[in-house]
């Protein structure tokens, strides 16, 4: 075999990023060939949403192997949450497969997952594994199992309402399988109103309206998400309550800009410099 | 039975053709030789369910079992006969596992399907000996034959009363009577042609299977003996480069019941312990769980579809393979939910939106991977062009529009007023000809948002003013 004749010092930035790339799959390549299951620090790793002050209230961000409650503010909300819930998922996957449990009923109040409007959102379909499931008690049996699969970028689970078999038990079994793979556990309660809790944060979402300037047409998706409870922080986090707009092109949530006025660069914007947030509902 | 008006016997026991009854004799001559006989009305529905329910107690010999009529299973013994100890023992467990059930039935093993049945039906059953079915069959009543009723008689007419009779003759003026029905089941019987049976199922592609003197029934020696077929059938399919697609495991009670269970596999698989796992979850969710009773004295794995097996190349340019292990996690997941229940979205090329993108089963093929999504991503500083939940079927809602054909200005979805702050459209898609029947309307869909921010996709059906007057509106799903 011929070895290389570039001496390392030789090489262009473009191999050497080329290389860098190559090292970081292989680094999460098993001896089987199979994914690597995650070092205990990155299991426990925060995936920064993109919006600074929201990050930085969960010290970097949601946990990856945890568990994360999304509720709609109020009914009508559920789209709203569930965009959310998809969109942060998102973020937490990486490159790794998503897979999808909802209970029958949620597609029977609000219709059926669709995966044109994930596209739409920069979520590729094909990451997607959906799994119908016809009780809450079956929401939950599925969700423990694809969290225990640590090949898994993250697990949405979706039951309907506030079911019986959601109960204080049920919630542990999730956040034990998820700190135990690292695979994170978005827990979307469509149509759901409080109930037991033992996530480690818990978002109530509403939707917001579309950014002034964009005229009478629609803009990217905007939330109002509120941390309700944040235990990431020593336990006892700060909640607090954000605008987030989501950016389609750099695929992260950035501060909404609803004054008109579009800043430049909604990543540079010292946190500070957001005003007060306000409910824009009656 | 009923026949010309008159009711006739469909079938009698021993005991009554001991006294001379037998099948198309009217019931009026039945009752003259024995007044006080015990009659039954003919439910042909519940023989062949019975026959049925009878040939999955017999797949305990064989996974190759056909029906043969309303009266006779046939089974495909070959290569099968010396796991019992011969032709001979097979026959006697056939014999008494029926007989304890109140069957009395006839044993006949031979190299055709049909000399069997002549020996078991005409002949007293027994073993025929390799090459022997022309001896066998030879002084059997035409009736072996299994001919319909004129060729018979006419047969008889001639004065052949034996299979033997028949054969003797010569063959030409045979045929030019009765056609060639009479020879071709001549030479079935005599062993000189072949006809195969027709399973009931397809037969699996191999199978490995474990037959214990003392029944089995704790959980723990079912789980054992699961993963020491799967490493059976693990050889098998190694050997030929395959990994099934698609399992069965079939329990036989020592009473005689049967049951099985089947998974099915996203890949071609053969690891033992996948293939344990995947059984495990499948046999825990049945709502009706597999009963041991005393025991299972038969177990057998059956792979009943197989791949070309490729080992999974790592390929390092790629990172780590997800989708094995995902395809793992499928698997299970289908075999505790069912297949149809483990979804992946598949991209149709339609513009229809309640079939542009259908979830189909994650098992058989991703379609997804191979399809184009992003066609729908959104222009800079928009909203997605599609909605992130889709309603099935669309709602109808109560609309306020401006103009008859323009947007929405407020609509009542459940009952709750929404006043339409922006609205975007229309976006006219129209039905697709070849498919929708004539006079199906083009539908206007606005994306189009509230006071408070929430979105919607609505779409009014049908053109004002050329195909409608008062178009119906309908919600077809929601934005993020």
């Amino acid at each position: 075999m011929e070895r290389s004749r570039h001496a390392p010092g030789s090489m262009g930035t473009a191999s050497q990023d080329h290389l860098q790339e190559l090292r970081r799959k292989i680094a999460a390549v098993g001896a089987d060939g199979r994914a690597r299951e995650l070092a205990p620090e990155e299991k426990t790793a925060r995936i920064p949403l993109g919006h600074a002050e929201a990050d930085r209230a969960l010290g970097g961000g949601p946990a990856r192997g945890a568990l994360h409650a999304v509720l709609p503010a109020a009914y009508g909300d559920e789209p709203a949450a569930c965009g959310f819930a998809a969109l942060a998922a998102m973020r937490l996957a990486g490159d790794r497969p998503i897979v999808w449990v909802r209970q029958d009923m949620a597609v029977r109040e609000f219709g059926e997952i669709h995966a044109p409007g994930l596209a739409g959102l920069g979520l590729d379909p094909s990451r997607l594994t959906l799994v119908a499931a016809a009780d809450a008690r079956d929401v939950l049996r599925a969700g423990e199992e694809a969290l225990r699969c640590a090949a898994l970028g993250a697990v949405i689970v979706e039951p309907w309402g506030d079911p019986k078999a959601l109960d204080l038990t049920a919630l542990r079994r999730l956040v034990l399988a998820a700190e135990g793979s690292g695979v994170p556990a978005l827990l979307l309660r469509s149509g759901g109103r409080g109930g037991p809790d033992a996530a480690a944060t818990r978002w109530s979402v509403a939707a917001a309206p579309s950014r002034a300037e964009a005229g009478l047409g629609l803009g990217p998706p905007a939330f109002l998400a509120t941390l309700e409870r944040n235990r990431q922080i020593g336990g006892t986090g700060e909640p607090g309550s954000w605008m987030l707009e989501w950016n389609h092109e750099r695929r992260r949530f950035e501060p909404a800009t609803h004054s008109g006025a579009r800043l430049p660069d909604a990543g540079d914007r010292p946190a500070e410099a957001e005003g007060a947030v306000v409910r824009l509902r009656a | 039975m009923r026949a010309g008006g008159a009711s006739a016997l469909a079938a009698v026991d021993e005991a009554a053709a001991a006294l001379g009854l037998h099948p198309g004799m009217t019931l009026a001559t039945a009752r003259a030789i024995r007044p006080d006989l015990a009659v039954h009305e003919a439910d042909p529905t519940a023989d062949r369910a019975l026959l049925s329910a009878l040939a999955d107690r017999a797949e305990r010999w064989t996974p190759l079992v056909g029906l043969d009529g309303d009266d006779a299973l046939l089974l495909d013994i070959t290569g099968a006969a010396h796991l019992f100890g011969g032709e001979r023992n097979v026959i006697e467990d056939a014999v008494s596992r029926f007989g304890r059930l109140g069957f009395s039935v006839r044993a006949a093993v031979a190299g055709t399907a049909a000399a069997a049945r002549a020996v078991a039906e005409c002949g007293g059953g027994g073993i025929v000996p390799p090459g022997g079915e022309a001896e066998a069959v030879a002084g059997l009543p035409i009736a072996a034959l299994r001919l319909d009723a004129a060729t018979q008689g006419g047969l008889l007419h001639l004065g052949l009363r034996t299979v033997a009779d028949l054969a003797l003759r010569p063959r030409a003026p045979l045929v030019a009577r009765f056609g060639r029905a009479p020879l071709e089941r001549l030479d079935l019987l005599r062993g000189l042609a072949r006809a195969p049976i027709s399973p009931r199922r397809a037969p699996p592609a191999c199978i490995a299977e474990r037959r214990f003197a003392e029944p089995i029934g704790r959980q723990e020696d079912v789980r054992r003996t699961i993963l020491v077929l799967a490493a059976d059938l693990a050889r098998i399919l190694e050997r030929r480069g395959e990994g099934a697609r698609a399992l069965e495991l079939v329990f036989f009670r020592a009473d005689g019941a049967m049951r099985s269970v089947a998974v099915e596999t996203g890949r071609p698989l053969r690891e033992p312990s996948g293939v344990l796992r995947l059984f495990a979850e499948r046999l825990d969710a049945l709502a009706d769980p597999v009963d041991p009773g005393f025991g299972f004295d038969v177990i057998r794995l059956c792979a009943l579809a197989v791949e070309a097996f490729s080992e999974i190349a790592v390929r390092l340019d790629r990172g780590p393979d997800f989708e094995a292990e995902l395809s793992a996690l499928i698997d299970r997941l289908a075999a505790r939910f069912g297949s149809r229940r483990v979804l992946r979205p598949a991209a149709r090329d339609t513009h229809l939106p309640e079939r542009a993108a259908p979830f189909l089963p994650a098992q058989h093929g991703n379609a997804a991977l191979a399809a184009d999504w992003t066609i729908f991503a959104p222009e800079a500083d928009a909203a997605p062009p599609r909605p992130i939940r889709l309603m099935d079927p669309p709602e109808r809602i109560e609309v306020l529009a401006e103009v008859p054909d323009g947007p929405p200005i407020r609509f009542r979805l459940r009952r709750v007023l929404h006043a339409v702050v922006r609205a975007e459209g229309p976006e006219r898609i129209a039905p697709e000809w070849w498919r929708a029947p004539e006079g199906t309307p083009t539908r206007d869909y606005f994306r189009v948002e509230d006071a408070d921010g929430r979105r919607f996709w609505l779409f009014r059906d049908g053109l004002y003013g050329r195909e409608t007057d008062r178009p119906h509106w309908y919600l077809h799903g929601v934005f993020a």
